[in-house]
């Protein structure tokens, strides 16, 4: 597939989440090639979540992203950002698109709905944001550490005010 | 029907397996055969075409009389593994006065049992050194004999070659003062203490006896470098990525395929700007191995014989 | 893992059950741990516990430059460390808006090709073992050697050669292999195969030997499969093991050799063709068993297919340079950010980067194919006896290091 096609795909469907969900739309970031991010509040995000399964058929996760926005120079926000990538596995059509769906969420009160019931295998990946990130999913089945050890005690080793030891400078 | 195919099935392998038993192993015997899937050459990095040429990522080999000693392999490494440091050369000197060498020449005890702790601080390596031959050389210290008169003092040198090291500070501390601790218990009294990047120096005093040991950068005579700045590489953390190679403009570090670089020690890993400048011919750093039992080399012939 | 998703709830109620963990310390695992619950020898919870050797690669990435990442990026997959760089290096490419020469993307194809049989015999190798079939575990190491030495001629290295960078390769390919290891290897096909090399004598020059390594390799794929994969004790201690539905590996998000093994054909050769794979015939196999087997089966055809994709390359590699004019250790990565993906020899690796626009990046993202078919344990790991556990965990190609980075 031509990756004239896939933009075209993704400028569709753009559209129409913003003619079905209009204002809960935040921001849309369509860089050819490199990126196509959807931000929604935290509210709606399962909402937008369970449509593009449904209608759009983006059933495969990809991954999640936890990013710490609070020291990205000019743009410093205290948010943390949550993206999920998702592609389609059941239409031929989709399979090279990938979506990033995104939402931010306050870094004091790091609370959002889970996506597990939409996309099973996010179970992990949510996890893994969870203790990196220490954002706390409402609904997850089981939100427990992953891969840090059990007497972590520290902060959540990826946030930016983390400083790993011995690279202080 | 289908218990025959299975019965075949199971007999392929066997009869495919029962092929191998009369040929050559796959292995080697390492060191005693030489290993014949090596690049003949090392990497290297062209840097006005900006690409580098295909080869082994061994040890480093380092043109002391290209290096500008700029430190673009140190910052570069500083991301990578730290395994880069940049060193400069120091020699260790033993200064004596007029009246302490009038005593040297007598052999009176006193100055004698100073120097000799000195030297034997300087040659006190960790017990594996007898193995490692490169090591155990760069650190053998010189006769106390020659005695050269600068300035109306007489200097000792105590190390052959040069010993590559961050501060001057280090080297007195790491050579000299095992010495001076033993020296203090028979009487001997610490001076004057003078420390720096480029020099250092302690006094020792006894009565009225005044040695002190110096401890001073040398100008190692590359026109191109004149602090004698060069890099010394720890392959207990290298990770012979080659981005080093790739970084240095002026095409003084290179990489050769030598990849035996285990020792008995993580401080005999550190390899000094003249180890460094070395050929793997040059040198052999693994040394001889053990010698073949009579049976182990009755195989060995036996292998080449019949295949 | 909801308690009410388990169909063998029913025997967790009655039977007495028994908690013990499986690793890290079993040699079947690795670095990897599963709190196992079973009812007599069956196996009714499988929680998997990564992380033993988790060492903070995203945490990592932020201290260091854009080049200086890429020799500790490999170092989870070191098998397979160029499907791992691959993704990495595709991302900055794609934020700095460069396009690598066409020499340097089939070097890359030719490499990240190597690695993905070097690493798939790896698998089958070790497969064999725990089939109980050590013949096999032989077989595939001793073969696996001259294709090591042939990423060692290119890159340099036998196993991490941080050969790929943004903007091409660091080297080109040599013009000649070593007369001695033309000689050891026209030695050891006379030996294996039983016949010399067709023409005579085996060639020096790169292209020639390198093709001369993909016949054998071929002759040699066609001898494992009556040793291995056709043989009835593998037949029956795999298939039927470890079922994934075709609907349950696309909602449970696994990739690779899992995820085709299941009968959904999905490549990111194919499907976002990257560098030279757009000009490159080949197929994706799939296997509709769902099960080990097919799994097993799957891994075997890529070898296949990547010896294709090898001898293409080869073919149809142009002259030229291999990499852009920059500098070899400092670039300046504009702001932005971009998910690439490319696939590694265990499945779509995925990396998420975004750069602030300094030196360093602001944050980098590794989806790894292992982490991704970890989900899929305890799926497979339930209602099985406990001597399935080792087939059905190798067949997942499962890599605990590229699990935690």
């Amino acid at each position: 597939m031509s990756l004239s096609d896939v933009g075209e795909i993704l400028a569709r469907l753009i559209e129409d989440l913003k003619k079905k969900f209009g204002d809960k739309i935040l921001e849309v970031n369509v860089e050819p090639k490199k990126i196509t991010k959807v931000l929604v509040a935290p509210e709606c995000i399962k909402e937008v979540a369970e449509y593009l399964k449904s209608e759009w058929a983006l059933d495969y996760i990809k991954g999640v992203t936890g990013i710490d926005l609070s020291r990205l120079p000019n743009m410093a926000q205290e948010v943390l950002e949550v993206i999920y990538h998702v592609g389609s596995l059941s239409s031929e059509a989709l399979k090279a698109v990938t979506l990033s769906l995104s939402t931010k969420i306050s870094i004091s009160d790091p609370v959002m709905p889970s996506l597990t019931s939409v996309w099973k295998g996010a179970e992990m990946h949510e996890r893994e944001v969870y203790e990196m990130l220490g954002v706390n999913f409402k609904g997850h089945p089981d939100l427990r550490r992953l891969l840090l050890p059990e007497f972590w005690s520290d902060k959540p080793p990826l946030r930016k005010d983390y400083v790993a030891p011995g690279r202080e400078r | 029907m289908s218990i025959l195919r299975d019965a075949k099935r199971t007999l392929m392998p066997i009869y495919a397996g029962l092929k191998h038993v009369f040929l050559k192993p796959y292995t080697i015997k390492w060191p005693y055969e030489n290993i014949p899937n090596l690049p003949d050459e090392g990497y290297r990095f062209d840097p006005k075409a900006g690409i580098g040429y295909p080869g082994s990522k061994g040890r480093h080999l380092l043109y002391m009389e290209k290096c500008t000693g700029c430190g673009s392999c140190d910052l570069t490494c500083q991301n990578i593994a730290e395994a880069i440091t940049m060193t400069y050369g120091f020699d260790v000197v033993t200064v004596l006065d007029e009246k302490c060498y009038e005593y040297f020449k007598e052999f009176r005890p006193e100055i004698v049992e100073a120097l000799d702790a000195i030297l034997s601080s300087f040659s006190a390596e960790p017990s594996c050194i007898q193995y490692n031959s490169l090591s155990s050389f760069f650190w053998t210290p010189t006769d106390v004999k020659q005695i050269i008169k600068v300035d109306g003092r007489y200097e000792i040198k105590l190390n052959l070659e040069p010993i590559f090291d961050v501060r001057a500070v280090e080297v007195l501390y790491q050579k000299v003062y095992p010495g001076v601790k033993k020296l203090k218990v028979t009487g001997w009294e610490l001076g004057k203490l003078e420390a720096a990047t480029e020099s250092a120096s302690v006094e020792l005093s006894k009565q009225d006896l005044t040695v002190s040991v110096l401890v001073r950068k040398i100008d190692m005579g590359y026109k191109q470098n004149r602090r004698s700045f060069f890099p010394s590489v720890d392959y207990g953390r290298c990770v012979m990525c080659g981005f080093c190679v790739d970084a240095c403009p002026f095409q003084a570090l290179e990489m050769t395929n030598e990849f035996e670089l285990s020792a008995l020690s993580r401080r005999e890993l550190i390899y000094t700007p003249s180890m460094l400048a070395k050929r793997p011919e040059e040198f052999n750093i693994t040394g001889v191995p053990p010698e073949l039992n009579v049976i182990e080399r009755a195989r060995m012939v036996f292998r080449r014989l019949v295949w | 893992m909801a308690k009410e998703e388990f169909k063998s709830l029913e025997v967790y109620e009655t039977g007495p059950t028994l908690t013990f963990s499986m690793g890290p310390q079993h040699p079947g695992t690795g670095h990897f741990r599963m709190v196992i619950t079973v009812v007599g020898d069956m196996v009714v919870r499988c929680d998997p516990d990564p992380g033993f050797v988790h060492r903070g690669e995203e945490k990592m990435c932020e201290y260091k430059t854009w080049i200086t990442n890429i020799p500790h990026l490999e170092r989870p997959a070191i098998l397979d460390s160029a499907g791992m760089t691959y993704p990495y290096v595709l991302a900055v490419e794609k934020l700095m808006d460069i396009e690598p020469p066409e020499r340097a993307k089939y070097l890359r194809v030719i490499m990240a090709e190597l690695q993905r049989i070097c690493s798939h015999l790896y698998w089958l190798g070790l497969m064999g073992v725990f089939a109980g079939h050590a013949t096999m575990y032989m077989w595939c190491f001793g073969d696996r050697e001259y294709l090591v030495d042939l990423t060692q001629l290119i890159g340099g290295q036998r196993i991490t050669h941080s050969y790929f960078v943004p903007g091409g390769v660091r080297n080109d390919a040599p013009p000649k292999v070593p007369r001695e290891l033309v000689k050891d290897f026209s030695r050891y096909y006379r030996m294996i195969l039983g016949k010399d090399y067709p023409g005579g004598e085996m060639p020096e020059d790169f292209r020639k030997y390198v093709l001369a390594v993909c016949d054998f390799f071929d002759a040699r794929l066609d001898e494992y499969y009556p040793m291995l994969l056709d043989s009835p004790i593998f037949i029956y201690r795999t298939k039927g093991i470890g079922i994934l539905k075709r609907e349950d590996a696309i909602s449970l998000g696994v990739v690779g050799p899992v995820l085709r093994g299941s009968g959904v054909k999905s490549d990111t050769r194919i499907d976002e063709p990257y560098d030279a794979y757009p000009y490159i015939k080949f197929n994706v196999p799939t296997m509709d068993g769902c099960d080990s087997y097919s799994r097993m089966m799957v891994g075997y055809y890529e070898m296949k297919e990547s010896v294709k994709i090898i001898r293409q390359a080869v073919e149809q590699m142009p002259e030229g340079p291999v990499k852009l004019k920059q500098h070899p250790v400092t670039i300046k990565v504009p702001a932005g950010e971009v998910f690439a993906s490319a696939e590694a020899a265990r499945g779509q690796c995925s990396f998420y980067i975004r750069s602030d626009g300094t030196d360093k990046p602001y944050r980098v993202k590794i989806c790894s194919p292992s982490f991704r078919n970890l989900i899929a344990m305890p799926y497979l790991i339930r209602d099985v006896r406990i001597a399935d556990i080792p087939i059905i965990y190798w067949s997942l190609n499962y890599w605990p290091v590229e699990c935690d980075r």
